[in-house]
């Protein structure tokens, strides 16, 4: 039996036929595939980097139904591994649009190593100036308020 | 993970800026889930980055969140206090094991601060906070001394927690062998300058509290005796740290009030453990011990359980002992010694269920020169509201 394809389009309106099994990962896919079947799905806010990078994670993670039982295509140890190189590759930007794809779709296994490694990121980082730079986020605080707050921390910094 | 979140932050400027040309701002919601899975050290820095930041982590629904998922991974704490003239704490934690089947034998302990410590004892720690007798917390700060109406006793503190409030208080007294008085409290955290109230005991008199207390949802109990006039046997006194009241529970057995005895939470039920021979502590030849749990305060009822050591001479050596810790999620009773010297400092799990025993070297702590007190908290999670308190 041919498996059932589907077709998700990303933001520069590229078209990806992806498994059904594979795209339903995502709860939202697997509710917009029972409501319009046959209709190709479009993904407006994602760019075609990361739906690609998406559709990598899903089929990694695809459970494949082989007639004899639900049966993962991976033992549960690789896939860890797996995941942890997977958002390893991955640099800072992108991490963050994979995380607010995985978000968006509904996938709660990418949620969560993408926010895991984020957190990571954030506890590798050794001052707040390295997790500006890292995140390129603004600095709105004087150096007396930056002081101030290291005073009431008291906790090494 | 909860649903998606689509909610996006009221604030024009992003948190955790993205780059890319179909960027939108993180969900605050989202940033919560991250911030929530780093350590209290990290915590602590991000509070410095922006201005945004920073009002996340005071917001309340950020706070519930740290502390729920530190209580999901419980870590185990080690204060290692060093034996010379310039005492000062080192404290280490490594995660607790949740799975006895995990086995793993070695686990590296993360270094978290060190302080200046002059002071006699460490008396507890609960939900990140340590109270080391008279005047010292975990953070580093000092809480202001009692004051207390009459001069050369005894003092003892104790450091409990009220779940429900959300607050951290210690109670301190004053004693001697048969009268404990002058009851203090402190609440910690709030907007007002941290200051002691006196406290009615309202209880028969009681002498020579602690040290050995444990806090157990929202129930500060420690060891005393009770005076004279109700026959001088041991007690348990219960102190809810919420309403402030004092209680008691009378022993069957006085062993359950001795020195060496060990409390601990048994699946939310004080218990008191304590080894059979030699001299009710855990040498190489004590093949087994007893464990007295609580069921019912009030009617003062104890049930009692004995079990069976395996051979503990291929771990410990003649001359060394080992003390009871506590008692994980997973029914196993938590034993080490507290010294540590240059050598290997091994951390033992013995199963309730199963009578086996297995030992978790702790690596780290070989980078402190010097012989050290080695005090070990189990349950120990982070709290980000104690960033607030000072």
């Amino acid at each position: 039996m041919s498996k059932k394809m589907i077709v998700l389009k990303s933001s520069e309106g590229v078209s990806f036929v992806v498994e059904e099994a594979v795209a339903r990962q995502s709860k939202i896919i697997s509710f917009l595939v029972e409501e319009f079947p046959d209709r190709e799905l479009p993904l407006t806010n994602m760019t075609s980097e990361i739906l690609r990078k998406t559709i990598e994670y899903c089929k990694k993670h695809v459970v494949e139904d082989d007639g004899g039982g639900d049966s993962s295509s991976s033992s549960s140890g690789d896939l860890k591994e797996w995941d942890v190189k997977f958002v390893a590759e991955i640099d800072q930007p992108r991490l963050m649009d994979l995380l607010m794809a995985a978000n968006y779709l509904d996938i709660p296994s990418l949620l969560d190593v993408t926010c895991q490694k984020v957190a990571d990121t954030i506890a590798a980082c050794n001052d707040e100036k390295e997790i500006r730079a890292t995140f390129n986020i603004e600095n709105d605080f004087t150096e007396e308020e930056v002081e101030a707050i290291r005073m009431e921390n008291q906790y090494p910094i | 993970m909860k649903s998606p979140r689509y909610s996006v932050s009221e604030n024009p400027q992003t948190i955790l800026r993205r780059h890319s040309k179909y960027s939108l701002p993180i969900p605050i919601d989202l940033i919560i889930e991250i911030l929530s899975r780093l350590p209290l050290k990290s915590i602590a820095r991000c509070r410095c980055v922006s201005k945004l930041l920073a009002s996340i982590l005071v917001r309340p629904d950020f706070t519930d969140s740290f502390l729920a998922s530190s209580l999901a991974k419980p870590q185990v704490l080690f204060a290692c206090r060093k034996q010379d003239k310039n005492e000062v704490m080192f404290c280490f934690s490594t995660p607790q094991p949740q799975n006895p089947e995990e086995n793993s034998s070695t686990i590296v302990a993360n270094y978290h601060m060190s302080f200046p410590f002059d002071s006699l004892s460490l008396c507890s720690a609960v939900s990140g906070v340590v109270c080391i007798e008279y005047h010292r917390i975990l953070k580093g700060r000092k809480t202001p001394r009692p004051v207390w109406t009459r001069k050369r006793y005894w003092i003892r503190c104790f450091l409990g927690y009220d779940p429900i409030e959300k607050q951290h208080k210690t109670l301190a007294m004053t004693w001697e062998h048969t009268k404990a008085q002058d009851h203090q409290v402190l609440t910690l955290g709030g907007t007002d300058k941290l200051a002691w109230r006196r406290i009615e005991c309202g209880i028969p008199q009681y002498g020579h509290p602690g040290p050995h207390n444990i806090c157990i949802n929202g129930v500060l109990y420690f060891k005393a005796q009770a005076n004279k006039s109700s026959n001088g046997d041991g007690i348990i006194i219960c102190f809810d740290v919420r309403s402030e009241k004092y209680n008691f529970v009378k022993v069957i057995e006085r062993v359950v009030v001795h020195p060496a005895a060990a409390l601990v939470n048994y699946n939310g039920k004080l218990a008191s453990v304590i080894s059979h021979c030699p001299y009710l502590f855990i040498f190489h030849t004590t093949r087994s011990f007893e464990m007295w749990v609580l069921q019912d305060s009030e009617k003062h009822e104890w049930s009692k359980h004995i079990y069976i050591l395996p051979p503990l001479c291929k771990y410990i050596s003649p001359g060394e002992n080992l003390f009871f810790v506590g008692v994980t999620g997973a029914d196993e009773i938590v034993l080490c010694p507290k010294s540590l010297f240059h050598e290997a400092f091994y951390v033992y799990y013995y199963n309730l269920k199963k009578g086996t025993i297995r030992r978790v070297e702790i690596q780290g702590l070989e980078r402190l020169e010097g012989s050290y007190r080695v005090h070990t908290f189990l349950n120990h999670a982070e709290d980000a509201e104690i960033l607030k308190y000072f």
